[in-house]
C-alpha cells in the first residue's frame, strides 16, 4: 500500500446523503454519461460513489485526489491548475477534485489522476478534466497487491 | 477524411477560429501551432484515449473495488492491534 485510504472520514462538503450531479458533456469517451447520483459508500465514508442515471449498471468509486497526493495542485503545470482554477477549485470549498478507482487482476486498485472529476455541489455539476501538460498518469497506484 | 499537403510555414483553418499551423518537419516529428480561443480544449487523442478506457473500467467494477479496499483496510487494523 503506497499511500493513504489508511482511516475512514467522513466528507464533510457533501451535506446530503445522496445529491445529484450533472455533467454536461458526459465523461471523457462517454458523452452519454450526463447524470449521475453521489452517495457515500457505507463502510469507507472517505470514499464516493457515483453512479449513473442514464445507464444503469455504471458506477465509479471516487477517492479525493487531495488525500491521494497532498500537494496535487502545486506540482501540477500551471496550464492544467489554471484550467481547475476555471472550473472553481480553491475558490469555493463546496467545489472538489476526485479520482475515479479502478482494480486490477492482481487485485492492485489505481486512481485516475491523468482524468480527475470537479464535482460542484454548489451547481451540481462535473465536469472531467484532462490534465494533459502535468504527467500524471489513469493507473496512479493506491493500494499494492 | 481531408486530406491536404503542406509545407512548414504554411496554415489550414478550421471554421471560423482555429488555424493549424506546420511550423517545423523534423524527421519522423511534425511541429504544429494551433491557434484557437481559450474555451477550445485541444488535447493529444492518446491522452482522450487513455481516459477513455481508464473510465470504462472503473465504471463496471465499483463493488470489486470497493471489496479490495475494506479488505485493504481490515489487514491494516488487525496489524496495529
Amino acid at each position: 500500500m503506497t499511500q493513504p485510504i489508511s482511516e475512514p472520514q467522513t466528507v464533510s462538503n457533501l451535506t446530503a446523503v445522496q445529491t445529484e450531479v450533472i455533467f454536461p458533456n458526459g465523461l471523457v469517451g462517454c458523452p452519454e454519461w450526463r447524470r449521475f447520483m453521489v452517495e457515500v459508500p457505507e463502510d469507507l465514508p472517505g470514499l464516493l460513489l457515483l453512479r449513473s442515471l442514464d445507464e444503469p449498471g455504471i458506477e465509479f468509486v471516487l477517492a479525493p485526489v487531495l488525500e491521494l497526493v497532498p500537494d496535487f495542485l502545486e506540482q501540477l503545470a500551471a496550464s492544467d491548475r489554471a484550467a481547475l482554477v476555471a472550473l472553481g477549485i480553491g475558490r469555493s470549498e463546496r467545489v472538489e477534485l476526485w479520482a475515479t478507482l479502478s482494480v486490477h487482476e492482481d487485485g492492485s486498485v489505481t486512481a485516475n489522476l491523468l482524468g480527475p472529476l470537479v464535482l460542484d455541489f454548489e451547481r451540481g455539476c462535473g465536469t472531467q478534466v484532462v490534465l494533459t501538460e502535468s504527467g500524471w498518469g489513469t493507473r496512479h497506484p493506491i493500494l499494492t497487491r | 477524411m481531408l486530406v491536404l499537403t503542406r509545407r512548414p510555414g504554411e496554415a489550414v483553418v478550421i471554421g471560423e477560429g482555429i488555424r493549424v499551423i506546420i511550423l517545423a518537419v523534423e524527421g519522423e516529428r511534425v511541429k504544429l501551432g494551433i491557434e484557437a480561443s481559450r474555451e477550445i480544449p485541444i488535447v493529444r487523442a492518446e491522452l482522450l484515449a487513455a481516459v477513455e478506457a481508464a473510465n470504462r473500467q472503473a465504471a463496471y467494477s465499483p463493488q470489486r473495488v470497493l471489496e479490495r479496499l475494506k479488505r485493504a483496510l481490515a489487514g491494516a487494523g488487525k496489524e496495529r492491534r
